[in-house]
């Protein structure tokens, strides 16, 4: 695969896989703040079907982030600059930025919880 | 000392790639500030070299003393040898699902035939069972060293097998336990060698079938981590040759199930298809994920110095790669399974391994990544030094309680069926395969309750039958612990009795306590007639 259609299928599927990635993300995030971070998606994960789903949107979403600064990189950029932003315009920033506050210390989860007052 | 690296252990050892993020930041800051860049490579070169030869020798001498522990550290170790020797003895490898036995696990079923003939070869014991986890992983190291050296030199050879043990100490004992992993690890290895190494012989392509069909039959993920090996064959062999091994390694496969009567492949499906039951954990998959990126960080270092200095690395390499990212794929998933995690990447690293050995010269013109490949050996080192050290001490202690020798001399003396129970802490049971090796029968196997409780399986009526009547004359459990009251440690069903009211009801209803050992109280079967 050359690497202008690997930058154009991570364009066109980013509009599928961010949204849901970001609300599972948020989902995750107000499970850490306030439930148990150990059984995260108690309801949903014990079922194959959906545990699947959900754990397949969770990798495609790392294998999208690796794959696009693997692009970066095939255009002589270390960190997504201005050739990359040709195409990955804010969308790399964007996935960076969910896949940060996904991989937020649980202690800082625990701390918002006790702040808010929503930690069990 | 202990103190702080178990401290570290609980901590932060879980995270290896936020902590090679924070030593990467580090090193650049102080680059930056100071701009020595010879220096800090200098220095680099110093602590991969010494880190990778310091870890090579500390993983040697960890798994030969672990071999010579007559003591397990795993509660899930002594399944194995246990249910080999049931094998060996002849009895059913994968007991249906109602059964009265509960001991039957997905593993496939080189994962224990292995194991009986070692015992059957040396004569039962703990030791035997260790010998073939630490056997296999050593020489998955020698493999590993002679699958680099093909494409490196002698110094970088070492330098990458060290970085392996570096990672395999991390695991803990996990390279070389009494589990089907260090077997999975050698298949892969002995596999990807025979394909790198291959002459241009046929010979070589079914031997490498043959190793890749035994790492299949140990798990159902098993062929995802042959999946590079066989694209190497395909790529340097051509169609015929990579059929030829596909067929061999299918055939070596679903041998077990042919040759031996006592291994039934619809058991072990029905097994297999109540164990798909269990969901995922995406605690475990964001570990997995975690430690994925961090076993590929050395290969992503190599592949960006590639890209500008190597205007072939989008060949063989970058499909090799590309193959490898989708093999962990499956595997990272498949491994958030409840009671899977992170060590399911273990047999990933002869591939890894090779990977970066075939881009290592790259980094000769590129020293300024030395730094970032020094920070992975370092966090490898410390997150290993603190699985290290909370291994050997736990085993230490319990090798200090000493009582393999009572429970193999309680089996020598007393007549009738004999069996290990189970308390409240299952570690007190771990040298229950002594009384397998004895009796040749294995009736309760509490990972297994673990595992079929999880699935939505409890204790089925035929074996609270069987305790009714007694079919166990004498139950061995921990001193002072009621017996069968441990609780499930998976998140899932978390706290919940592993035996239920009606069977602990029955056992207390036709047991009597009528002695005690130094460590073990034992009841005897009074049946329903008293």
């Amino acid at each position: 695969m050359k690497p202008a259609s690997i930058q154009s299928a991570l364009t066109r599927s980013w509009w599928v896989l961010f949204p849901a990635f970001a609300v599972l993300v948020a989902r995750l995030a107000v499970e850490r703040t306030c439930g148990d971070p150990y059984d995260l998606l108690a309801a949903l994960m014990p079922s194959p079907a959906i545990a699947w789903v959900l754990a397949g949107i969770y990798v495609i979403a790392h294998v999208w982030t690796i794959s696009a600064y693997l692009v970066s990189l095939d255009r002589g950029e270390l960190l997504p600059g201005p050739a990359t932003m040709q195409w990955g315009k804010w969308k790399i920033y964007a996935m960076v930025g969910v896949l940060a506050i996904e991989y937020c210390p649980a202690t800082l989860w625990r701390f918002v919880g006790t702040v808010t007052g929503c930690a069990g | 000392m202990l103190h702080a690296l178990e401290t570290f252990r609980v901590d932060v050892a879980g995270r290896p790639l936020l902590l090679w993020i924070a030593f990467a930041l580090l090193t650049a800051s102080a680059r930056a500030w100071r701009g020595s860049h010879r220096a800090a490579e200098r220095l680099s070169l110093a602590a991969i070299s010494l880190g990778s030869a310091v870890a090579l020798v500390a993983y040697i001498i960890v798994s030969l003393w672990y071999a010579t522990v007559p003591y397990y550290f795993d509660s899930a170790e002594p399944t194995i040898p246990s249910v080999a020797w049931v094998f060996h003895a002849g009895g059913p490898l994968y007991h249906t699902l109602d059964s009265a036995e509960r001991y039957a696990h997905i593993y496939g079923p080189y994962a224990f035939i292995t194991h009986a003939w070692a015992l059957s070869g040396f004569g039962p014991g703990i030791l035997a069972s260790k010998a073939v986890g630490v056997v296999a992983a050593l020489t998955t190291l020698l493999l590993i060293v002679i699958t680099c050296r093909r494409h490196t030199r002698t110094a970088v050879t070492v330098g990458i097998s060290g970085g392996a043990a570096v990672f395999f100490l991390a695991f803990r004992n996990y390279s070389f336990w009494t589990r089907p992993d260090p077997l999975q690890l050698l298949s892969t290895a002995l596999c990807l060698a025979l394909a790198v190494w291959n002459p241009g012989s046929i010979g070589f392509d079914i031997l490498a079938g043959a190793a890749a069909g035994f790492g299949w039959d140990l798990r159902f993920t098993g062929p995802l981590y042959t999946l590079v090996p066989f694209a190497l064959i395909g790529r340097r062999r051509g169609v015929g040759p990579l059929l030829a091994a596909a067929v061999v390694a299918l055939l070596v496969t679903a041998a077990p199930f042919a040759l031996y009567p006592n291994v039934s492949w619809g058991n072990y499906l029905a097994w297999i298809r109540s164990s798909g039951r269990t969901g995922l954990l995406l605690a475990t998959l964001r570990q997995n994920i975690e430690w994925t990126l961090f076993l590929c960080l050395p290969l992503l270092l190599v592949s960006f110095v590639s890209v500008e200095t190597d205007p072939d690395a989008s060949g063989e390499w970058r499909t090799l790669a590309g193959l490898l990212l989708l093999a962990t794929c499956g595997i990272v998933v498949a491994a958030s399974k409840p009671g899977a995690g992170p060590y399911h990447l273990l047999p990933f690293v002869p591939v890894v391994a090779y990977l970066f050995a075939r881009r290592a010269s790259a980094l000769r013109r590129h020293a300024e990544r030395l730094p970032q490949l020094a920070g992975w050996i370092l966090v490898a080192a410390a997150v290993g030094a603190a699985q290290q050290a909370e291994f050997v001490t736990t085993v230490h202690e319990r090798a200090q309680i000493a009582d393999a020798g009572e429970i193999a001399e309680f089996a020598r003396t007393h007549a009738g069926a004999i069996e290990m129970g189970y308390g409240s802490n299952e570690s007190s049971s771990l040298e229950r395969p002594l009384v397998v090796f004895h009796s040749g029968r294995y009736f309760l196997d509490q990972p297994a309750i673990r595992e079929h409780q999880l699935q939505g399986m409890d204790i089925p009526p035929a074996t609270i039958a069987a305790v009714s009547r007694c079919r166990v004359n004498l139950w061995l459990v921990p001193r002072g612990e009621r017996p069968f009251s441990g609780r499930n440690s998976y998140a899932a069903a978390l706290g919940q009795p592993l035996y239920s009211e009606a069977f602990r009801s029955v056992f207390l209803q036709t047991h009597r306590l009528v002695e005690s050992t130094t460590h073990f109280d034992v009841w005897r079967c009074v049946g329903t007639g008293e």
